[in-house]
């Protein structure tokens, strides 16, 4: 009680050291928060659900051709599971969520519903809230449960059960079920719509046995005490059983069992991006805290006399200790609350960062994350700090200390200096990476790109495409059974005399437009035309590369041996290579003429995507198009997107990063500046004497100034140093799980070394200024 | 009440060695009122570190109210200075942050007594050196006699059967000086063993002994 009495005394006499070290704690709090909030955020993907360390997703996983992790199975999988392994209690599979308008009495809602087996619900825990049997539901070919909040948003005040929707104008669906909204973490995405999965399959064609169509995650849940090496030790006679265990070898494809938890952390290195959050976040707090603890030494001469009266008076070491401790609690909490005010006046922007509502984020479940930053605040900050307090001699209450932490502020300056040179370099590496991920050379031109699916005959598209290329808004448009950001299906690519496989390629339908439309470039030979045979093929640079070729790779036959009879294509162009996904590196590529597919049957439907390339992507334009397409006598519910959007979002968990690396380093930089001017501070009142004596004797300003900076000059550079290793080191090994990534040059280094050595120097020089410029009979006399 | 034998005190550095005190030996009497004089830097604040317990010797014995207390960790000297020993600086040495009431109220904290019994202490003593009127001032609203006052009400407070007084009208007038050593002088006629430094061979004259000390040594 006394320690919280005599520490709220000194608070509220220092006002203005305390106000600095408030902000700084408040900096420093305000973004570790955020950071480690979200950090702990990600990493309780998927724990929500009941008995989650039970549940595992099932992948493949290849060294071949840089393959690595699939979570696209084929369909008898998890029955299969289920069925032969008694390690097994259930099993269920999912094809991937899928984005619809829905209509409900002449409204239209956006949703994402998720196609799912009768086992679904059972597996995951699901919560229903009303409804039927979802096993009877999910195994009926037109009934669906849908999440309370869509059940309130599109049928308000009713009761939504038996009430029809129609999802994208096609399908006339029943609800049958209401189930709980589940929550934002969790790898299965957000969706509003549970629907039958063969529903779907039997839709839109999709294979479902052992021989393709390898496209539905897959997850089983162990009995109670099971061992999953156990089921993984049975895997090689299972795939035996089920006859795919040669071709998957072939391949060098083996089956992995991930815990569900890790699920999300498999692909894209956001493991990586994790660490390298947590540790800016770590850096961020450590900077404010050893900011606090220089601030606090720098007082010490003041406060000795103080001390050694209390010590004078009967105060043991554990009692000053004790006050030290309280005044960094109650300083931690003025920080916290500002903090929390800072983190609520930008709830909106950090909602737009992080992707997920700060209510999310700072849930109470997940408390023991900003529970966890403010220990180690309150630690890192008061333990120092306290402990040299109590070294404050008695006999400091009849002659005062003179100022002997010199050594330690300056090493805590020097650490301060570390951490934003390395915040500095890793931010811009992490600019020059999205960058290069989202301006850099796609092997086509993303702009002034918009698309559509169009479910048509080959007559309707054939109309559609001609009335498109005829607006004057628009300068060229190609059809595609896919689009590059969105990936393309997987073939083997195999040696035509030998029949081994090669190596793993990507396959695409497109029609004679698409290339044009997409500004990718043939390199040799030619684009397909309307004439073009079904057996012509486009490959891009990378097939060529790797088939090693010694001539040109014109004319070449190409054999596709996956379905029963082998298919013989003759390469008659090669395509300058582009990229597929976003963040993927390039592939080898086949290209089929579209004509093939759509006229396999003249009054058959298919779902094609159509890019138009505009001449401006102004509203208008997009509006016009949009508006023509609505025209067409088809029978899908157009929705342009814009190309470039797309790819953004694709990158979105990237330009979080960038983003909250940069207010990061903003925070940083501030922090050290407050902690670098009160260093200079103390420095010129603590020379302003010698300085005084050296002006006296002939030194001018820049004497001085030299005199002044030559005190930091070993330390300053010492300290980037180090930072610039510690940058180099984290990227270096964040970088090696990037696919597409830039290389570490030295320029990057030593530019921001340069920067942080100038910025340093430029405040020294400012802040240092006055005192070389000051009267040095001032100086003595206030000596 | 102290005995001190052989005392050397040796400060080090790492480039020369000073010998603040010098084999110094000195006996005070219980309800002695002794006054150490000498020159800058002859060792007399050394002496009196000593004396209070805030500094061990390098060298020697000294006995303290019966106990030797030469070797004494710190834990154990702060728990021997509570309520035996009261000091009087030459600046006073009041805390800023604390009220005229919390510094005199300070020891007692320390000594762990209950609010109200501190209470009663704290304004018998505030109105025997007659400053309870300035109880919620702060020292830097106090003139300097004042604030004497209250380093003297808090160096009493608890009774001290020892009382250690550095240059304690250094910072005086000489009309306030005369103030704090008309109260010494009922304090040693009290019964309270005072041993003060001064330079001031007025103030001196107030004690009923006087050593002279010159470069770490008695003369």
């Amino acid at each position: 009680m006394k320690s919280l009495r005599f520490s709220l005394r000194y608070l509220s006499k220092a006002r203005g050291g305390n106000i600095t070290r408030v902000i700084s704690l408040t900096l420093g709090l305000a973004v570790s928060l955020l950071i480690f909030s979200y950090v702990g955020f990600i990493l309780s993907f998927d724990r929500n659900f009941p008995d989650h360390e039970r549940i595992y997703q099932v992948w493949t996983y290849s060294d071949k051709d840089g393959m690595g992790y699939s979570g696209m199975l084929h369909y008898p999988v998890a029955p299969s599971l289920m069925q032969d392994m008694p390690q097994v209690e259930i099993a269920t599979h999912m094809f991937s969520n899928q984005n619809y308008d829905m209509e409900v009495d002449g409204s239209t809602f956006r949703v994402s519903l998720k196609p799912v087996d009768t086992c679904y619900c059972d597996l995951f825990g699901i919560r229903q809230i009303s409804g039927d049997d979802p096993h009877q539901i999910f195994d009926s070919p037109d009934r669906i449960m849908i999440s309370q909040s869509l059940a309130k948003s599109a049928f308000p005040g009713q009761n939504p059960m038996g009430k029809r929707v129609m999802v994208n104008k096609m399908f006339e669906l029943t609800v049958a079920g209401v189930f709980e909204n589940v929550p934002l973490n969790t790898s299965m995405g957000e969706y509003d719509m549970l629907v039958p999965l063969d529903m779907v399959i039997k839709v839109a064609g999709l294979g479902s046995g052992w021989n393709g169509g390898d496209s539905y995650y897959t997850y089983i849940k162990l009995k109670q005490g099971a061992d999953i090496s156990v089921v993984e030790a049975q895997i090689p006679d299972f795939l035996q059983k089920y006859g795919v265990a040669e071709s998957l070898n072939e391949w060098g494809i083996r089956y992995i069992f991930l815990p569900i938890s890790k699920s999300s952390f498999v692909e894209g290195g956001n493991e990586s991006m994790i660490y390298l959050l947590s540790a800016l976040a770590f850096l961020l707090l450590f900077v404010a805290t050893m900011n606090y603890v220089l601030v606090s030494i720098s007082g010490m001469v003041r406060r000795s006399r103080t001390i050694a009266l209390l010590k004078c008076n009967g105060a043991h070491k554990n009692d000053v200790f004790r006050i030290f401790l309280v005044e960094t609690a109650i300083l931690i909490l003025c920080a916290l609350f500002l903090a929390v005010l800072i983190i609520l006046a930008f709830a909106k922007p950090i909602e737009a960062l992080t992707s997920y509502p700060v209510s999310e984020l700072f849930a109470l479940e997940r408390i023991w994350a900003p529970a966890s930053v403010l220990l180690a605040a309150f630690l890192l900050a008061g333990l120092i700090p306290a402990r040299l307090f109590t070294k404050v001699p008695v006999e400091a209450a009849f002659k005062g200390v003179s100022d002997t932490n010199r050594r330690w502020k300056k090493i805590l300056l020097g650490v301060e200096i570390a951490c934003v040179t390395c915040v500095a370099a890793l931010l811009l590496i992490a600019s020059l990476q999205f960058r290069l991920m989202t301006r850099g050379d796609f092997g086509y031109e993303p702009d002034n790109l918009i698309y559509t699916r169009i479910m048509a005959t080959p007559h309707q598209f054939e109309r559609c495409m001609s009335e498109l290329g005829a607006l004057p808004e628009v300068e060229s448009a190609g059809m595609s059974y896919s689009i590059p950001v969105y990936g393309y299906s997987g073939m083997p690519c195999v040696d035509e005399n030998t029949h081994e496989i090669l190596f793993s390629c990507r396959w695409e339908l497109i029609d004679y437009r698409y290339i044009p439309a997409m500004k990718m470039k043939i390199v040799e030979g030619a684009n397909f035309t309307r004439e073009s045979s079904p057996t012509d093929v486009i490959v891009n640079q990378q097939y060529v590369r790797q088939r090693c070729w010694s001539d040109s790779p014109i004319g070449h036959k190409i054999t596709d041996r996956q379905g029963d009879t082998p298919k013989i294509y003759t390469i008659v162009g090669v395509v300058r290579d582009f990229k597929m996904e976003a963040t993927s590196e390039v592939r080898p590529i086949v290209l089929h003429p579209i004509i093939e597919w759509v006229n396999d049957d003249e009054e058959k439907y298919s779902d094609i995507w159509t890019m138009i390339r505009l001449r401006d992507m102004s509203a208008e334009t997009i509006k016009v198009v949009t508006d023509k397409i609505r025209t067409f006598e088809t029978s899908n519910n157009y929705r342009v997107s814009i190309y470039r959007e797309t790819i953004d979002n694709q990158l979105s968990f990237m330009r979080s990063i960038r983003n909250i690396i940069a207010i990061g380093t903003i925070f940083t930089l501030i922090i050290a500046l407050i902690g670098m001017l009160g260093y200079l501070s103390d420095e010129c009142n603590r020379r302003a004497r010698e300085v005084a004596t050296r002006k006296v004797n002939g030194a001018e300003v820049d004497d001085i100034l030299l005199l002044l900076c030559k005190n930091t000059i070993v330390m300053v550079i010492i300290s980037v140093a180090v930072g610039i290793a510690i940058a180099y080191f984290a990227a270096d090994k964040l970088m090696q799980q990037l696919p597409t990534r830039i290389s570490l040059s030295w320029w990057i280094f030593a530019g921001t070394a340069a920067i942080v050595i100038i910025v340093v120097y430029a405040i020294q020089i400012i802040k240092t200024w006055r005192t070389a410029n000051s009267n040095p009979s001032g100086m003595l006399k206030a000596e | 009440m102290i005995q001190l034998q052989d005392i050397t005190k040796i400060f080090r550095t790492e480039e020369v060695q000073t010998t603040a005190l010098d084999q110094v030996s000195l006996k005070v009497e219980s309800g002695e009122f002794v006054a150490v004089m000498g020159p800058s830097g002859c060792g007399k604040s050394t002496l009196l570190h000593i004396l209070g317990l805030l500094d061990n010797p390098t060298e020697g014995n000294y006995m303290l109210m019966g106990d030797d207390v030469a070797k004494m960790d710190e834990w154990h000297r702060t728990e021997f200075r509570k309520g035996r020993i009261g000091f009087v600086f030459q600046n006073f040495n009041l805390i800023e942050e604390f009220d005229v009431y919390e510094n005199v109220e300070l020891p007692l904290i320390y000594m762990k007594m209950k609010s109200s019994e501190r209470r009663r202490i704290v304004n018998e003593m505030l109105e025997k050196m007659n400053i309870s009127h300035r109880a919620q001032h702060f020292p830097n609203q106090l003139f300097g006699g004042q604030q004497q006052r209250v380093a003297v009400a808090r160096a009493l407070v608890l009774s001290p059967k020892l009382i250690l007084a550095d240059e304690p009208t250094g910072n005086l007038d000489s009309r306030n000086g005369k103030d704090v050593m008309n109260l010494f002088t009922e304090l040693h006629k009290s019964g309270t063993t005072i041993v003060m430094v001064t330079h001031s061979a007025r103030d001196a004259a107030y004690a009923s002994r006087i050593v002279n000390m010159l470069d770490g040594r008695f003369c």
